[in-house]
C-alpha cells in the first residue's frame, strides 16, 4: 500500500472530510493529535471508506474531541464509554464502518474494562486510541500510562505506579490487529489505520502522541522540537527490539529498557462478534 | 413468508399466558418493535435480559450481553442512532451506574427504554426484595438540570402495556423514558393477555425528511427535533457538551446552554396531558384518599372498597406516571379529601412532590414500610381509619 | 517547482513544518498573522522537491503544496 500524496489531493481532503466550521481545533502547539486526524483520513481515503456509511465514537478527553472535526456522522460520548457506544452501533447495524478515538486515559483507565470486553467479544471496530502519558484535557495529571517517576500535578514527587502497556494488552486478548506507532512519522500510521479499517474484528492502533502542554514541559522536554525527538529517540521497531533482546550485547540489551516498542504486533484472522451472530441469527431465525 | 408482526406472534407463543412481570416487559419491549437489547444480569430483573435473548434472534434483532450496566445503557444509546427501538433492564446498582449515560441520553434526545426491577438499597440492601427506593433517583440521579419521564406499573398485564407505551413516549419526545416495577412485581406470576395489534397503537420517531437546511437539533412547535439515523448521509454530530441547533459543542455559551436546556425540559412539560397517566376511584365521593403507585396500588384498590364497607369515603389515585409529577392532579384531590395517605415501599420519596402539591390544603400522611414486604391491607385500613377522624 | 500555501486562520504557529523539512526549505516569517503568530513560508523556492512531509505532519490542516502550473515533477 503507497502512501505517496497524489497532488491536489490534500486540500480536497480537507474540503470533503473535515467540517470546517469547528477549524481551527482546540489543540494546543506541538499536540500530535491533528496529525493523528490527517493520518486517519488519509487511510479512509486509501481505503476508499463512504464517509455516509462510517460512524466516529468517541469519549472524553482532548483526543476524544477529534470526532468533531470529520465530517461523517459522530458521536462525542460520555468519559470511557466510547466502545459501549461504538459496539451497540455495529452490533445494531453491521453494515457501518466504526471508527473510534479514544485516548490513553479514556480508553484504558476510566474505559480499561470496555476495551477488555470488546477486544474479548471482537467487535468489528477500528480504535485509534491515542497515547500521550496524560490527561491532557484536565491539566495533565498523572495517567495509567504515565511512566514510572514521571512527574504531574498529581504526582508532585514522580509516579509510584507502573505503567499499563495497552498493546500488550490488546495482543494478549486476541485482538486481531495491533499497532503502535509515534505521530512523528506519517506514513506507517497511515498505512496501519488503513490495515485496521480493513481487518474484519477489532482492531487497535496506539498513537503516541506528544502532550507538550501538559506532559512534556513537566518532564524535562521543554519545547515543541524536543518532545517530538523524544520518540525518535525512544522508540525502536518491535523487530529490531526482537533481535536486540536474543541477540544483543549487554549494553544493547540495557538501552532497551528505556524504549518503547513500535510497530505491527499483530495481525491474525478471528470471527468477529457481528460475523458469530449473524450466523446465531440464520440458526434460529423464524 | 409470513410479515415481521406475524413472526413476533409466533415468538411469543400463546395469547393467554401466566407469566412474571418480568417476562411481561419483554413481551412489551417486543410488541413495541423493540429490536435491541443491550443488559447485564442482576437480581431481580435478569428475566427481561433472559426472555429478550431468547426472543431477538428469532426475530433477526440484536441482544448483546454487556461488560456491565454502563455499558449496556451506552450500547443501546449507540444503537438507538441507527433508527431502531432499544432498551435495558436492570435494578438498583445497575441504575446506579448507568446514571451518567442517562443524562447523555436526554442531553442528546436519544429514545431508549430502561426498565428497573426495584429491590431494597442502599447499595447491595436486599436483592431479592421488591422495594421503591429508586423513585427520587430516577427523577434527580443524573447530574444537571433535566426533566425524565417515569412509568410505574401495578400487575403483570400492565407491565407489558406500559413497557409498549414507555417505547412511544420515548420515540415521541426522543429522550429516555424509565418503566420502573419492583422485585416482587417482577417475579410474581400472573395471568398475560397478549394484545391483538388492532389493539396496540405504536409511534416511530419523526424522520428527517430533507437534508437542504437539516439542522439535528432545531425543533418546531412540537420541540422535538426530526431523527436522521446515523448512516444516512445526514452525517450528524451527537455530543453530550451543550450544542447549537446543529448539534456543534458551543460551551461557552449561556444563551444557548439556556436555549437547549429549557427546551428539553419543555419538549416534555409542554406535553403532561399526553404523558401524565392515572387512576381515579371515588375521586368525586372521597373523604380519605390514598395516593398510591407500583404494586402497593393492587392493595390500595382492595382496601378502598373495604373501607368504603366499614363507612369510610375512601378513594384511591393511583399515579402510572410518577415523574413528571402530575402536580395539578393531586392539587385537585386535595382540594376536595379531608386527608392524603401516602403508602410507599420506601422511607417516604413520592411523599414529598405530594405534600409540595398539596401545599397544605388537607393532611397527608406517610406510610413508609421498607424490608421487602408489602403493605397488608391491615395496616392500611388502619391508617385510613385514623386518616378519617382527622379534623378538616 | 513548488509552492506552499498556508492558511493563516488555522495555523498555530507551530513549526512542525520547519522541523520536518527534509531539505529545510521552510522558514518562519517576521510578520505577523490574524491570530497573532509568525507563518511559515517557503523561503528556498529551489530547495523544496515536493515531497509534501511538511503537509501531512501540519496538525492543523494549514499547508496545502502546490505545482506550480506548467512544471512537471
Amino acid at each position: 500500500m503507497s502512501t505517496t500524496l497524489t497532488l491536489k489531493t490534500a486540500a480536497e481532503l480537507r474540503t470533503t472530510h473535515l467540517r470546517q466550521e469547528m477549524f481551527p481545533t482546540i489543540f494546543c502547539d506541538g499536540c500530535g493529535l491533528g496529525n493523528v486526524l490527517n493520518y486517519t483520513l488519509w487511510a479512509v481515503e486509501q481505503v476508499g471508506l463512504d464517509l455516509d456509511r462510517t460512524v466516529f465514537v468517541s469519549g472524553i478527553g482532548c483526543s476524544s474531541r477529534l470526532t468533531g472535526y470529520v465530517n461523517a456522522d459522530g458521536m462525542h460520548t460520555t468519559h470511557g464509554r466510547a466502545l459501549s457506544f461504538a459496539t451497540g452501533i455495529k452490533a445494531a447495524n453491521p453494515d457501518l464502518n466504526v471508527i473510534v478515538f479514544t485516548g490513553d486515559g479514556d480508553g484504558s483507565g476510566i474505559g480499561g474494562n470496555h476495551l477488555l470486553h470488546t477486544i474479548r467479544r471482537n467487535m468489528d471496530l477500528t480504535v485509534i486510541l491515542v497515547n500521550n502519558f496524560t490527561y491532557g484535557m484536565t491539566g495533565g495529571q498523572s495517567a495509567p500510562t504515565s511512566p514510572t517517576g514521571s512527574f504531574s500535578p498529581t504526582t508532585p514527587y514522580g509516579n509510584v505506579e507502573h505503567p499499563l502497556d495497552i498493546c500488550e494488552l490488546a495482543q494478549a486478548l486476541g485482538a486481531p490487529y495491533v499497532a503502535r506507532w509515534p505521530v512523528s512519522v506519517p506514513s506507517q500510521p497511515i498505512k496501519s489505520i488503513a490495515q485496521g479499517i480493513s481487518k474484519r474484528g477489532f482492531s487497535l492502533i496506539e498513537m503516541m502522541a506528544p502532550c507538550p502542554t501538559a506532559y512534556g514541559r513537566r518532564n524535562g522536554l521543554r519545547g515543541i522540537e524536543p518532545n517530538w525527538q523524544w520518540y525518535r529517540d525512544h522508540t525502536v521497531l518491535v523487530d529490531e527490539y526482537e533481535r536486540v533482546e536474543q541477540f544483543g550485547s549487554p549494553e544493547e540489551r540495557a538501552a532497551l529498557r528505556d524504549k518503547m516498542k513500535i510497530g505491527v504486533f499483530q495481525d491474525i484472522e478471528r470471527e468477529s462478534f457481528g460475523d458469530r451472530w449473524a450466523a446465531l441469527v440464520d440458526r434460529v431465525k423464524l | 413468508m409470513s410479515t415481521y408482526r406475524e413472526r413476533i406472534r409466533q415468538a411469543l407463543g400463546a395469547k393467554v399466558q401466566f407469566v412474571q412481570g418480568d417476562d411481561a416487559c419483554a413481551y412489551g419491549a417486543i410488541l413495541a418493535g423493540c429490536t435491541f437489547f443491550a443488559g447485564y444480569p442482576i437480581t431481580p430483573a435478569t428475566e427481561v435480559a433472559e426472555r429478550m435473548s431468547e426472543i431477538l434472534p428469532k426475530l433477526g434483532g440484536c441482544y448483546i450481553q454487556m461488560e456491565d450496566e454502563i455499558a449496556s445503557i451506552g450500547a443501546i444509546i449507540g444503537a438507538s442512532w441507527t433508527g431502531v427501538k432499544v432498551m435495558t433492564a436492570t435494578s438498583g446498582p445497575g441504575f446506579s451506574l448507568m446514571q451518567e449515560n442517562l443524562g447523555y441520553g436526554i442531553i442528546t434526545e436519544t429514545p431508549c427504554v430502561i426498565i428497573n426491577v426495584q429491590r431494597s438499597g442502599p447499595s447491595t440492601g436486599q436483592p431479592t426484595m421488591g422495594a421503591y427506593g429508586d423513585m427520587m433517583q430516577a427523577r434527580w440521579g443524573t447530574h444537571g438540570d433535566h426533566e425524565i419521564i417515569l412509568l410505574c406499573p401495578s400487575s403483570v398485564q400492565e407491565a407489558m402495556e406500559l413497557t409498549i407505551v414507555a417505547f412511544n413516549m420515548a420515540e415521541q419526545y426522543r429522550t429516555p423514558v424509565l418503566l420502573f416495577i419492583d422485585g416482587e412485581l417482577g417475579h410474581m406470576r400472573e395471568r398475560l393477555v397478549i394484545p391483538d395489534d388492532s389493539e396496540i397503537t405504536l409511534f416511530d420517531r419523526v424522520r428527517a425528511e430533507s437534508m437542504e437546511g437539516y439542522k439535528p437539533f432545531q425543533v418546531g412547535e412540537s420541540l422535538v427535533p426530526a431523527f436522521a439515523p446515523f448512516g444516512s448521509g445526514y452525517r450528524t454530530y451527537v455530543t453530550g457538551l451543550t450544542h447549537n441547533e446543529q448539534g456543534l459543542p458551543r460551551t461557552s455559551s449561556p444563551a444557548i446552554h439556556d436555549k437547549l436546556v429549557r427546551r428539553l425540559a419543555a419538549k416534555i412539560n409542554d406535553h403532561t396531558d399526553d404523558i401524565v397517566r392515572y387512576e381515579e376511584f371515588y375521586a368525586d365521593d372521597c373523604d380519605v384518599a390514598i395516593v398510591a403507585y407500583g404494586i402497593t396500588a393492587r392493595t390500595c384498590r382492595d382496601v378502598v372498597e373495604e373501607a368504603r364497607g366499614r363507612g369510610i369515603k375512601a378513594g384511591l389515585l393511583r399515579l402510572i406516571t410518577i415523574w413528571p409529577f402530575p402536580e395539578a392532579l393531586v392539587a385537585r384531590w386535595a382540594e376536595r379529601v379531608r386527608a392524603i395517605l401516602v403508602p410507599e415501599m420506601n422511607m417516604g420519596q413520592i411523599y414529598h412532590p405530594i405534600r409540595e402539591a398539596v401545599e397544605g390544603r388537607c393532611a397527608v400522611r406517610l406510610l413508609a414500610k421498607i424490608g421487602g414486604e408489602l403493605h397488608t391491607p391491615t395496616e392500611l385500613l388502619d391508617a385510613l381509619e385514623e386518616l378519617s377522624c382527622q379534623p378538616r | 517547482m513548488h509552492t506552499i500555501q498556508i492558511d493563516e486562520r488555522w495555523c498555530k504557529g507551530c513549526k512542525l513544518c520547519i522541523i520536518y523539512c527534509p531539505t529545510q526549505a521552510l522558514h518562519i516569517t517576521e510578520r505577523f498573522t490574524q491570530r497573532g503568530i509568525h507563518p511559515p513560508e517557503l523561503a528556498l523556492t529551489e530547495r523544496c522537491n515536493g515531497c509534501r512531509l511538511c503537509e501531512l505532519i501540519c496538525p492543523d490542516f494549514a499547508i496545502t503544496v502546490m505545482e506550480e502550473a506548467g512544471v512537471h515533477v
